[in-house]
């Protein structure tokens, strides 16, 4: 069987919601808005992503981002390209 | 005149709340969005089950208690049923945290309750109706009575459809 990941993004704050969802949102390992972490798919995860439905957005992917991966993810558009590279 | 402590009527004193009653167009296509976006997360969690075999309760109980966005009525998105409230309803917006919780159900319409009828819900054509469990239809204005039949549809939006092709409305 081919393991995928949950890939959760938190998308709005927790800011004034109870104790119980922020510390699922802590056991998730999200601190901060926007911030991306990956988890494999299983009941345990399902359900405490169920708890912050409404907080975050999820998406099944194959492989988890490392870090990095995620930073060149957000990397704007360079705005020019090289056609060919200049002889010096 | 201007700043912080200028003097308006609802900081003069008194209590004079500049809440809407109601939501506004722009907030209920955010509300909409906002209920979707649950709906989609609900849905790539039970897809993602799904493949492995595995099941959830939590996730069961949603599916089974919960209508998604397209099959809640408007009345259910944008208010929330208050007892203490004139006609038993008042927006939605005035729920706390009403952007980032889950508040889907009402209890079922009184009236509906006393003929007791399963539901009553308005059809495209703008009439009040409510389905009988015996297959009875009667209108807000004046009732149709209608043969129970074995392959009556008993979801909504089915029977919205079957009720608009097969009753000439009077």
């Amino acid at each position: 069987m081919s393991s995928s990941y949950f890939r959760v993004t938190l998308h709005r704050s927790a800011i004034g919601l109870p104790e119980r969802t922020r510390g699922v949102l802590a056991a998730l390992g999200l601190r901060k808005r926007s911030q991306t972490v990956f988890h494999p798919v299983s009941p345990q995860f399902a359900g405490m992503i169920m708890k912050v439905k409404e907080l975050v957005r999820v998406r099944e992917v194959d492989t988890p981002l490392s870090p990095k991966e995620l930073r060149e993810e957000r990397r704007p558009e360079r705005g020019f390209w090289l056609e060919k590279p200049v002889p010096r | 005149m201007f700043g912080a402590f200028r003097f308006t009527n609802p900081l003069s004193g008194g209590l004079l709340w500049k809440i809407p009653w109601r939501l506004s167009r722009f907030q209920k296509t955010r509300q909409r969005r906002r209920l979707r976006a649950v709906d989609s997360v609900v849905a790539t969690l039970d897809a993602a089950l799904a493949k492995q075999g595995e099941t959830l309760t939590a996730l069961e109980t949603w599916k089974e208690s919960m209508p998604t966005e397209a099959e809640m009525l408007p009345k259910d998105k944008y208010t929330i049923f208050d007892r203490k409230e004139k006609r038993y309803r008042k927006g939605i917006h005035k729920l706390p945290k009403w952007t980032r919780v889950s508040q889907r159900l009402n209890p079922q319409d009184t009236r509906a309750q006393i003929l007791g009828l399963e539901r009553e819900e308005s059809c495209s054509t703008g009439l009040l109706y409510s389905v009988g469990t015996r297959g009875t239809i009667e209108y807000r204005r004046g009732r149709i009575s209608m043969e129970a039949k074995e392959g009556l549809p008993r979801r909504l939006g089915e029977f919205v459809q079957y009720c608009n092709s097969s009753f000439k409305l009077l």
